[in-house]
């Protein structure tokens, strides 16, 4: 029975070279697949009652670094919550201009200033009082234009969240489809890999949004877990509840309840419990770095009506100066979105039935005073310039979102730096054609091999066969 | 197998990577050195703008009150050419008057009258001067005359020295016409008591308040009315009274000639202080500019080195990729 033996040998030397090539078509056929992980065949040596059979192909194994994928999966979290605040913070920054910018809030300031000083050395202009209305319109559009470009990149954090938490929550019910088809394919003989490809695609989604860590359990099933340690999926998928606010303004903050924060499986859930990605930067964007921005905006806008208030000797006590708190005098308890509200006061404004000589003899003053007196405007100039100057606060604002923007690009292009690597790492180990071609080489052979002690097999029985004649 | 492989994705993925990096950066110093100036002058201020803020606040403010010097020198020379033309009429007619108070005729008095009287319009139209829109003799109320015309003020002081009968009692009369409030400063002047302030630089203005009601032209203009009541039928029929008054007229207009010299010394002292606002103000817009430049521009040197360096480095990129990816097993198969 050896020489059937010998030919079943080199059969199943055939199929399995066979099986290889099929392996290595598939892998050059997802070269350029994202999530592929090459295969590998596994050769074992077949036996039947203890008797060498052949060679047959154990399994095809998806050839992934666990390890690697759970640090790149980390950066890609770290990547998209830093790229979040970084775009974020630039924007508000473009709103705000550079100071050396003539349209920027520190430039309208500085036009403001000017204004004040050339109507002072004609107080009987009419155009120069225009001059300054127009000035002081311009600082109010700017500061509302400030503040309105912090509150839209609230209200886009907020949008962002809502979109972050479907694909979310789609992601999550995919990867526990997948793990349930898994799990009952891994005791039959199909091949899960496929299926391991496109669950590995739908955990990076995850991935990309929320920053996590994967337990694979002994059936082929994965379990998902927030760094903050909540159970994303393990048995089931949880679903993550977001109610987007369909305005935004200045007022509306989470702690006041105008705004949502997230739920699970609809109980309440601390902010921390998704943090450290997309999801957790729009959340401290929205509610913690933009605020905080607003509120340093609104302290300038309200030294700058203050200090406006001051300086005109002729207002009754709680009248409103040249800018008005939408034509109320500043209240110093309601500061809140104040930069938002900014308005010339109607008593100096020709469109809205006031005059311009009151800027040169005070919003108070009854009646038009001398043509040339310019004590009033340069009172305003020099309450603008008094102490540190509102230029000086104006750019203290400017600063402090120059410094969070550069430090949220640096740190932004520090975590694409490790993500980057990260990925060239796992793009290593993906299919590299050329090793393929090297393994069909290889297969080529086998398959020569093998089929030529077919071809010696053949040639022995018809030796055998020949005897007979 | 793992450690034998090198998946394709790498390659292509670093090249992707290194492309975009290496057209970043082409991109940012072609715009610097198209525009010359630092693409993100936050940065290198390490995100503290303060200093450029209160720079550029500064060069925004600086041209303000460089407008403010131009129009307070235009101000105060105008100031100085009325005072000029005011004691050009005042030195011009003391003689005339003088001769014609020598001379001693109802005729020379007559004669000097009318002349005082044509002296006292040109003085006073020199003081209703207006230079850039505003009155400049008027104080605060730059908008108006300064003085009323010469047959308001006559008629007033016709009225105040009616019932005199010796050239001392009409000089004294107008003398008190002119120093009473209710009399020239609330019919004759009709500008403000408060001068005109410029800011010429930052938290320092210059206060112009030369007026026409200040003493040394109302000395002149006593003067000149004096005179020109000669040509109004003063003292009639008192030959040697008209004389007197003619004469008494030309010393007071000599007398307050030294005053209004003092005047224009003022409004000199003044346009000096302008002048140092001027220069003080070129200087620092230069001293400006200089740090301005530091703080924004980009250096060209720098930047084209730089560049040069992108391009190389991007040229370097693509001749190797164009290597690399003829280089695979399948075309040696």
């Amino acid at each position: 029975m050896s020489i059937s033996a010998a030919l079943s040998n080199a059969l199943s030397g055939l199929g399995a070279a066979g099986r290889r090539a099929e392996v290595v078509s598939s892998n050059i056929a997802n070269a350029a697949t994202p999530g592929y992980a090459p295969r590998v065949a596994e050769l074992t040596s077949a036996s039947i009652d203890g008797a060498g059979a052949g060679v047959r192909v154990a399994r095809v194994r998806r050839d992934a670094d666990a390890l690697l994928v759970a640090d790149r999966r980390l950066a890609d979290a770290a990547a998209g919550a830093a790229a979040t605040g970084a775009e974020a913070l630039v924007r508000v920054e473009r709103a705000a201009g550079a100071p050396d910018d003539a349209s920027s809030l520190v430039g309208r300031l500085a036009a403001f200033e000017a204004a004040l000083v050339s109507a002072a050395a004609n107080p009987a202009s009419e155009a120069r009082l225009a001059d300054v209305g127009d000035a002081a319109a311009a600082v109010a559009a700017s500061f509302g234009a400030t503040s309105d470009a912090i509150q839209a990149e609230r209200a886009r954090a907020d949008a962002a969240i809502a979109a972050d938490v479907e694909t979310l929550n789609g992601a999550l019910a995919r990867v526990s489809e997948l793990n349930g088809l898994i799990r009952r394919s891994a005791g039959g003989s199909r091949d899960v890999n496929t299926l391991i490809d496109q669950r590995q695609q739908a955990i990076d989604a995850v991935a990309a949004i929320v920053p996590i860590r994967s337990v694979e359990r002994s059936d082929g099933r994965i379990a998902l877990f927030t760094q903050g340690g909540l159970v994303l999926v393990d048995s089931a998928a949880r679903e993550v509840g977001f109610t987007p606010a369909t305005t935004m303004a200045p007022a509306m903050t989470l702690a006041g309840g105008a705004l949502s924060g997230l739920s699970v499986d609809g109980r309440p859930a601390p902010p921390s419990a998704l943090a450290g990605g997309r999801i957790g930067a729009a959340l401290i964007l929205r509610d913690e770095t933009l605020p905080a921005m607003a509120a340093t905006l609104d302290r300038v806008a309200a030294d700058l009506l203050g200090r406006l208030e001051a300086a005109d000797a002729t207002l009754p006590p709680g009248a409103a100066g040249l800018l008005t708190d939408a034509g109320a005098a500043l209240d110093p308890a309601a500061t809140t979105g104040l930069a938002g509200r900014l308005t010339l006061n109607a008593a100096v404004d020709p469109a809205a039935g006031g005059a311009l000589w009151r800027l040169r003899d005070g919003i108070g003053a009854p009646a038009p005073g001398l043509s040339g007196n310019a004590a009033g405007l340069l009172a305003l100039a020099d309450g603008l310039a008094a102490g540190a100057g509102i230029g000086d606060g104006a750019a203290g604002f400017v600063s402090s979102v120059a410094r969070a923007r550069i430090a949220a690009e640096d740190e932004a292009g520090f975590a694409a730096g490790r993500q980057a690597a990260l990925q060239a790492i796992e793009a290593q180990g993906g299919v590299d054609t050329d090793a393929e071609l090297a393994e069909l080489l290889r297969i080529e052979q086998a398959y020569a091999a093998n089929a030529r002690v077919i071809s010696a097999v053949d040639e022995l029985l018809r030796q055998l066969t020949g005897l007979g004649r | 197998m793992t450690g034998a492989r090198f998946g394709d994705l790498a390659l292509a993925l670093q090249t992707r990577r290194d492309l975009s990096a290496l057209k970043t950066d082409a991109a940012r110093l072609t715009g610097e050195l198209a525009s010359g100036r630092r693409a993100d002058p936050a940065r290198a201020a390490s995100g503290d703008l303060g200093p450029l803020s209160s720079l550029a606040r500064s060069l925004t403010l600086i041209e303000a009150h460089a407008g403010v010097v131009a129009e307070a020198a235009q101000t105060a020379a105008a100031m100085q050419s009325v005072l000029e033309r005011v004691q050009g009429i005042g030195a011009a007619l003391a003689p005339a008057l003088l001769a014609a108070g020598s001379a001693g005729g109802v005729g020379f008095a007559a004669a000097a009258g009318t002349q005082a009287r044509a002296a006292l319009d040109d003085a006073l139209g020199a003081l209703n001067t207006r230079a850039g829109g505003r009155s400049v003799m008027a104080g605060a109320a730059t908008d108006g005359a300064a003085v009323s015309d010469g047959a308001t003020l006559l008629a007033a002081a016709s009225a105040a020295a009616a019932g005199q009968t010796t050239a001392a009692g009409v000089v004294q009369a107008v003398n008190d016409w002119f120093d009473d409030p209710a009399g020239f400063a609330a019919l004759g002047y009709l500008g403000a008591a408060t001068g005109t302030a410029f800011p010429v630089a930052p938290g320092r203005t210059v206060t112009l308040d030369v007026t026409a009601a200040d003493p040394a032209v109302s000395g002149v203009l006593k003067g000149l009315v004096s005179a020109a009541l000669l040509a109004e039928g003063a003292l009639p029929g008192d030959a040697v009274g008209q004389g007197e008054l003619a004469l008494a007229a030309g010393t007071a207009l000599i007398s307050a000639d030294a005053g209004l010299a003092g005047l224009r010394g003022r409004v000199g002292t003044a346009e000096a202080r302008i002048e140092a606002g001027a220069t003080t103000i070129a200087a620092e817009r230069t001293a400006l500019g200089i740090r301005r430049a530091e703080m924004l521009a980009a250096d060209d040197f720098d930047t084209a080195t730089a560049l040069q360096q992108v391009e190389q480095r991007l040229e370097l990129l693509f001749t190797v990729t164009a290597r690399l990816s003829r280089l695979n097993l399948s075309d040696f198969l």
